[in-house]
């Protein structure tokens, strides 16, 4: 990580702009301009898609280093970031609670990665 | 959702701000959110040590919270932050991991119509989940009255909550033995928040699309990979979406 000062003042600003634009957007639109139809739909799914596209390369990030390491089932069965992003995605849909997928989906990374004997 | 007539009846009462009518309000919101505030503390203290361990200086890692106070921001940027990626591409992330505030500011808008411009930016700054759901099920309860006090009730607890709680694991992360591994916490606490999105037929067209395409695109440079993600997630969802009517249904017409 190589940033200056004022790179990080700048980014703490924007991301604070950012958030205030987000969270007020409609508020301070007029009434008519309230989404409605397609714009509403596709408002509807862009969270979704967005966050996935921001997770998704992350949680591949070390596959494949280990694919050329190891034979490819055993490096996609025991990489520490795909298990726990699997484990994590089960358990909030076992038990729809986002707090026990969270706190599985650590433990999962946990073992398997930093604290693998 | 009512009509917007009912929840008018709260502006008869005095706009002074220590009317009983609206302490009482401010104090309901706050008890209101309190139920939510332990899960949301585990994800303060994640982000907190994710933000730590991924080299972040103190005063960043505060900045970050007390001044950006959004999560999913935060945790959208810590891993990009990593692979030292562009300010503005950053900037631009984050406002698409934070799309789902736009969607709430609709819910919000027709709430917060008459308040002064002041209240109303801070009142929308400080409202997220929590403090949402607690305007959401006393509407759903009956007339509701004061919701300004009420949600900002709601607001300030869950902002205390959230700050405590990202500092407490600003202070945890140098006690703990791992280092930058650690950051991926960030990633599985932006993931557990995404799952529960995924319901119904449009949701997972989009969330196909979107992984499919992050996947494909994860060599390209500046993130182009990410925004394309965006585009064909939006797209598939709106190619599986029913046809909406010529005439919405819903209750965001003009009143």
């Amino acid at each position: 990580m190589a940033y200056s000062a004022f790179e990080l003042g700048l980014l703490i600003g924007l991301l604070a702009l950012v958030t205030l634009g987000a969270r007020s957007f409609f508020v301070l639109l007029p009434r008519r301009w309230q989404p409605s139809g397609r714009v509403e739909q596709a408002l509807r799914h862009a969270p979704l898609a967005a966050l996935l596209a921001l997770i998704a390369p992350e949680v591949t990030r070390q596959l494949p280093a280990a694919l050329q390491q190891r034979g490819p089932l055993w490096a996609l069965a025991t990489d520490a970031r795909l298990a726990s992003a699997l484990v994590l995605v089960a358990v909030v849909r076992t038990t729809r609670s986002t707090l026990w997928g969270l706190l599985a989906g650590i433990a999962t990374f946990l073992l398997l990665g930093p604290l693998r004997p | 959702m009512q009509a917007p007539g009912h929840a008018v009846r709260g502006r008869a009462v005095s706009r002074r701000r220590t009317h009983p009518a609206r302490r009482a309000a401010f104090a309901a919101g706050a008890r209101a959110a309190l139920p939510g505030l332990p899960a949301m503390a585990v994800w303060g203290v994640v982000t907190g040590v994710a933000m730590v361990k991924l080299g972040l200086a103190l005063a960043t890692s505060l900045g970050m919270t007390f001044i950006v106070y959004s999560g999913t921001a935060q945790l959208a940027v810590l891993p990009l932050m990593a692979t030292s990626t562009a300010v503005l591409t950053m900037v631009l992330a984050a406002a698409l991991a934070g799309l789902r505030f736009v969607v709430y500011s609709a819910l919000l808008s027709r709430h917060l119509a008459r308040v002064p411009l002041g209240l109303r930016l801070g009142t929308c700054f400080l409202t997220i989940d929590g403090p949402l759901a607690v305007l959401m099920q006393a509407q759903a309860r009956g007339p509701l009255v004061q919701r300004v006090a009420l949600l900002n009730g709601a607001n300030l607890v869950t902002a205390a909550a959230w700050c405590a709680s990202s500092v407490l694991g600003i202070a945890l992360a140098s006690l703990l033995p791992l280092g930058a591994e650690l950051g991926y916490l960030a990633v599985l606490a932006l993931l557990a928040f995404t799952v529960p999105m995924l319901q119904g037929h449009p949701a997972w067209a989009a969330a196909v699309a979107s992984v499919a395409v992050a996947l494909a695109g994860a060599g390209w440079p500046h993130r182009l990979g990410t925004f394309a993600a965006v585009l064909a997630g939006v797209a598939a969802a709106l190619w599986v979406s029913p046809r909406p009517a010529l005439v919405p249904p819903g209750p965001v017409t003009r009143g």
